[in-house]
């Protein structure tokens, strides 16, 4: 006998990420999924961008990392609450985020008075990409130190992101990075894909990130006011 | 290296369409899967998992048949549709980047295919 099923093995994820944006939307927060390999600069990121929009927006910050409180512990100083999230005692030290330990993180996270929560998810290129936590944007990161050719190599995440910081450019002296050919490349598998070219260190495209977030956050708030939201 | 996740999504899916089956259970043989190629996937990972979790699950001693899905595109603005084979999202008729992707993502359980014993219909 054969028993039909034909359901996703995702499904039970996607449900639970659909939970977690229901939550998100009723405190009408916008909430970033930010991705890359280990060593991109996302935390830089998270530290240059907290400083700039202190005072402008409210921020929340989920810490996904398979060990330890090394990425927390340097966030919590800039004065937003942050949970840390770690993959290893509890989930058998998985190399992703997924929407069951959002779920649970946002039990220890005040939303009230917060307009965007960046998700820090763990470093890793490739299974991030597969889990939609109830994110409104997936953001990746990727280092100039990592090489050109990684879209070619790693499809899933450039495809499914909806902006690319391409980090760390004010090594691009040191290095044999070609711009353009990263360019060409990122084309190939996603030719949608806006890239800034940018360094969390000099603060090279550092403006132009503030006024797509910027941008983004407020086009989710006006959405929510229109759905007669908070 | 996500795989172990996945299969604990297949034990979840396989126990839920087990679930109105009148007891005993039977035995499950086999369960094919449909796996997309541009998910990020090891299919030899996610049968080595498999064979790791099963034993003691009602999904004991059954095998896993993965069958690949292509990534196929379809254009947003000349309306071609093709396959995907060289990890080029860019229609290959007007070279349009507003393209659809059709499949290629699938992570699915199709079908339990159980023992000979008959299984009066669950509905």
């Amino acid at each position: 006998m054969q028993v039909s099923v034909l359901r996703s093995v995702l499904d039970a994820n996607d449900l639970i990420a659909k939970e977690n944006r229901k939550e998100f939307d009723a405190h009408g927060c916008f909430v970033i999924n930010l991705m890359s390999a280990p060593g991109s600069g996302k935390t830089a990121i998270l530290e240059r961008t907290l400083r700039a929009l202190d005072g402008k927006l409210g921020a929340a910050v989920i810490e996904g990392d398979v060990l330890g409180t090394l990425d927390a512990d340097r966030l919590v100083p800039l004065g937003v609450p942050v949970v840390q999230i770690n993959t290893e005692p509890h989930f058998g030290g998985e190399c992703h985020l997924d929407a069951r330990m959002i779920r649970n993180a946002l039990s220890a996270l005040p939303l009230d008075g917060v307009d965007v929560v960046f998700i820090e998810n763990v470093g890793n290129l490739v299974c991030p990409a597969e889990f939609s936590v109830g994110e409104d944007r997936k953001v990746m990161v990727l280092s100039v130190a990592e090489g050109e050719d990684k879209p070619l190599k790693y499809p899933l995440m450039f495809r499914v992101s909806d902006l690319l910081l391409l980090n760390k450019t004010d090594l691009l002296d040191h290095l044999d990075f070609d711009v353009s050919q990263f360019r060409t490349n990122t084309a190939r598998v996603n030719p949608m894909l806006p890239t800034i070219e940018f360094s969390a260190r000099t603060g090279q495209g550092f403006q132009t990130w503030i006024d797509w977030l910027l941008r983004e956050v407020a086009a989710t708030a006006a959405r929510g006011a229109s759905c007669g939201g908070t | 290296m996500h795989e172990l996740s996945i299969c604990y999504g297949i034990l979840e899916v396989a126990r839920a369409a087990l679930e109105p089956l009148p007891r005993p259970l039977p035995r499950v043989e086999r369960v094919t899967m449909r796996i997309g190629r541009l998910t990020a996937v090891v299919p030899d990972t996610l049968s080595y998992y498999f064979d790791l979790l099963t034993p003691g699950t009602d999904l004991e001693g059954a095998g896993l048949t993965i069958e690949e899905v292509p990534i196929r595109g379809r254009c947003e603005e000349c309306a071609a549709s093709f396959e995907i084979e060289t990890l080029s999202f860019t229609c290959p008729r007007c070279g349009s980047g507003l393209v659809e992707l059709l499949c290629g993502r699938e992570l699915e359980v199709v079908s339990l295919d159980t023992a000979e014993e008959e299984v009066p219909c669950a509905s």
